[in-house]
């Protein structure tokens, strides 16, 4: 990622009004951009796996004009819920995923999945799906973990939940019939 | 009493041995446990000018400061108000079964059950708050009178004992609980479902409209409406109506829903009369041979371990059905070996709950462009249909009801469609599908298989025997289920609906599906009726035996029709209470 789409990505993530300090970690260099831009410290997965993630998260709910899955740090939630919340036959099958997806890049395309061009990415990711959805093995494939994830993370983050959906805190009211064009969007 | 009333709200204590009981000033009353039934005995009794004491076992609550997660956004909790983390669901094994009530919003009201743990016989959910306001913070706030159907069942199928009072002798008290909690809901006229003191119902959402007439056209005597609830649409005596932020469990500042915390417990602070001893775990009552009463309550401090007495001239257990139940059974004296008040041996016996989680589930096609505003804290329900007259009779007794909602569905879909990127981002920030889910209710029947009593050895960290639980379901209710299902989904075929399917989260010898407890609405271990021989209470909610104990919650019930208990809790209680009051003044309970 070059310098001017870091700064284009840090003006969507901040709604235009870039904040000093995130902006300069930004700046320093390509690799930090934009998840460990927060203070937030791995836990389960090493950082490498961690960039995975999130560029897979964003795959799945990508930049559009609203900001995407790596905006919404999508990918540190996925940490939180493997070090929380998986079992730990759950947490190892994700990694081991994740493993996987890099190995597939890898004979395909001679790089990492990272490394590899967004159109290898989604290419990639698909075969993914593909294979997701002829499974029919007992725990869920890694592909359907990963999108949960991803939709969960997003869509109740705030990004997620305020921008690119309708979140309504305190309606103060309950009106039970109105026209959809009034809020022209799904409820968060 | 007026003269004690003088020298109230202060702990007089003299030291009378140091390892057991330092002797209490009297009170006139003593209610144990502070939930829907116990914040209800304590307002009656202190405003009719009763000293009273209230035991709390788990920690005092502050309203609004206590509740930590109100208004909390997703993602200002750290799994976005989802499944608790791996931590708690070691610690509180039990209660993570069940994912409705125990989330990350709520876990604070809920159980570790390292702490507090009972036997399981068979597979039986038991749900426990222990905190100042115990459950009545967490319930699911429907609210339903009986019928004089249901008062009559017992006696009318010849299961179980008749009912020692009738829908008339609890009408008014309906009446009066009703007013003073503040229940919405609708008017219907059923003789199934009476009608109560409501104050305006919130709304059915379009498609729940268009259910209603559809279900209604096809089936007559299947009405849909607003469920009724104890959630204020107006304001009343000082507490504002709901302001629709959804997730009513955590807490509500604004008083909107009816808890102990929230209204009961404040208006019997505010006679002066009452107080509220925390961290105060009843160990048993102590039974006067020669008077033929109880003479005190015995209380172990789980802070301090400390034992102590307290006197009062009754006392109202509202511990919970399977929680005051305990206490009576570990209540022996010469008179009661098997449980104070329990010469019948019923004590213990013909527990219920409602059994649940069968219904359907579908989408329907068309109201696209409308939709809703505010996270309404209710669903719509259906009132019991099946054997309420000839032309309803099925081949099992009683009946269910139904809890549901339509609502569009959201970016949850997502994982069910097939695709990533910006098409599936682009799909999900629209609204999708309209789609309506009900759950069933069912009576169950009470029998004397299904049980508790005390383990002969183990006890819990405070010392007092564990509970042995042994319930299931039985024919009766395996024979309902079948409608449960097929009914739900009938209604929803005949009101247009697609992809209908039953579910049904029952599984034999399972946790976590549909076993008894997870209900919630666990009754019947101390019930009412005509007979000592038979029953333990009487009409007045007093034991037959000892005329100055009295019990109030759900271990009262005679039978457990379908509808939820908990007004009907109420409106013994304060029936109860008064009815107490009375007798002291007459003199009876000295």
């Amino acid at each position: 990622m070059d310098r001017r789409e870091a700064l284009r990505r840090v003006g969507m993530i901040m709604g235009g009004a870039v904040s000093l300090p995130l902006a300069s970690s930004v700046l320093s260099g390509c690799q930090t951009a934009p998840s460990t831009a927060s203070a937030y410290t791995l836990q389960t997965l090493t950082s490498d796996q961690d960039e995975l993630v999130a560029t897979i998260a964003e795959l799945i709910i990508p930049t559009t004009d609203t900001p995407g899955a790596k905006a919404a740090l999508v990918n540190e939630y996925v940490d939180i819920v493997l070090t929380d919340y998986m079992t730990e036959e759950q947490r190892t099958q994700f990694v081991a995923g994740l493993g996987e997806a890099d190995a597939v890049a890898q004979a395909a395309h001679g790089s990492s999945f990272v490394d590899c061009t967004e159109e290898q990415q989604i290419a990639l990711l698909t075969e993914m799906e593909n294979e997701a959805y002829d499974s029919q093995g007992e725990n869920p494939h890694f592909f359907m973990m990963m999108k949960q994830m991803t939709l969960t993370g997003y869509y109740t983050s705030e990004i997620g939940a305020t921008q690119e959906l309708m979140y309504v805190h305190e309606a103060g009211v309950y009106r039970p019939d109105i026209p959809y064009s009034e809020i022209g969007k799904a409820y968060s | 009493m007026s003269k004690k009333r003088e020298t109230r709200n202060r702990f007089y204590m003299k030291y009378k041995n140091v390892n057991i009981a330092q002797e209490m000033e009297e009170y006139d009353a003593i209610v144990v446990g502070s939930g829907i039934s116990g914040g209800w005995a304590a307002k009656e009794l202190s405003e009719k000018g009763m000293k009273t004491l209230v035991l709390e076992r788990g920690r005092s609550v502050t309203h609004s400061t206590d509740y930590i997660t109100e208004h909390k956004r997703p993602w200002e909790l750290a799994n976005r108000g989802g499944e608790v983390d791996n931590a708690t669901k070691e610690e509180s094994y039990v209660h993570s079964r069940d994912r409705g009530v125990f989330n990350e919003g709520t876990k604070h009201w809920f159980l570790n059950d390292k702490d507090h743990p009972y036997i399981e016989e068979k597979p039986f959910t038991w749900v426990r708050g222990y905190h100042e306001g115990g459950r009545s913070i967490m319930w699911g706030r429907h609210s339903y009178r009986w019928s004089p159907m249901d008062f009559e069942a017992n006696a009318r199928d010849g299961v179980g004992v008749d009912w020692p009072i009738r829908y008339e002798d609890l009408a008014p008290w309906y009446d009066y609980v009703e007013s003073y909690a503040g229940i919405s809901g609708e008017l219907l006229g059923l003789s199934q479902l009476p009608d109560g003191k409501f104050q305006k119902g919130m709304e059915l959402n379009v498609v729940e409209k268009h259910m209603r007439n559809q279900i209604n056209g096809a089936f007559p005597e299947r009405m849909l409406t607003i469920g009724r609830v104890a959630i204020l649409t107006e304001a009343l005596n000082g507490r504002a109506a709901c302001h629709y932020c959804g997730p009513c469990s955590r807490g509500c500042s604004t008083s909107s829903y009816f808890s102990s915390v929230s209204t009961t417990l404040p208006a019997a602070r505010a006679t002066g009369n009452m107080t509220l001893r925390p961290h105060s775990i009843v160990h048993s009552l102590e039974f006067d041979e020669e008077k033929g009463r109880v003479s005190a309550v015995r209380v172990i401090d789980a802070e301090t371990m400390e034992q102590l007495e307290f006197r009062a001239k009754v006392v109202f257990l509202c511990a919970s059905a399977l929680g005051s139940t305990q206490i009576m059974l570990n209540s022996t004296s010469n008179r009661f070996p098997n449980g104070i008040a329990n010469s019948s041996g019923s004590l213990g016996h013909y527990l219920m709950d409602h059994h649940f989680r069968i219904g359907a589930g579908g989408t329907i096609d068309g109201f696209d462009d409308r939709y809703y505003y505010g996270n309404r804290p209710t669903g719509f329900y259906i009132p019991r249909f099946r054997n309420i007259s000839e032309s309803t009779r099925r081949d099992y007794v009683r009946g269910f009801g139904y809890q549901g909602r339509a609502s569009r569905q959201g970016w949850g879909r997502g994982t069910g469609l097939r695709g990533f990127g910006a098409d599936l981002k682009n799909t999900l920030r629209d609204a999708g599908p309209w789609r309506a889910s009900m759950t069933a209710f069912g009576e169950t029947l009470p029998r004397y298989e299904n049980h508790v009593r005390l383990d002969s050895d183990q006890k819990d960290k405070w010392g007092i025997p564990l509970l042995r639980i042994n319930c299931e379901w039985g024919e009766n209710e395996f024979a309902m289920r079948e409608d449960m299902g097929n009914d739900a989904a009938e209604m929803l075929e005949a009101a247009g609906f697609k992809n209908v399917s039953v579910y049904n989260r029952f599984q034999e010898g399972g946790v976590g599906g549909a076993e008894p407890g997870l209900g919630i609405h666990e009754m019947g271990t101390a019930r009412m009726g005509r007979d000592p021989g038979t029953s333990i209470l009487n009409e007045n909610n007093q034991a037959h035996e000892v005329p100055n104990l009295f019990v109030t919650d759900g271990a009262c019930m005679t039978s457990s029709a379908c509808q939820n208990p908990s007004l009907t809790y109420m409106a013994l209680t304060a029936r109860a209470a008064n009815f107490a009051v009375e007798e002291m003044k007459k003199g009876n309970l000295m």
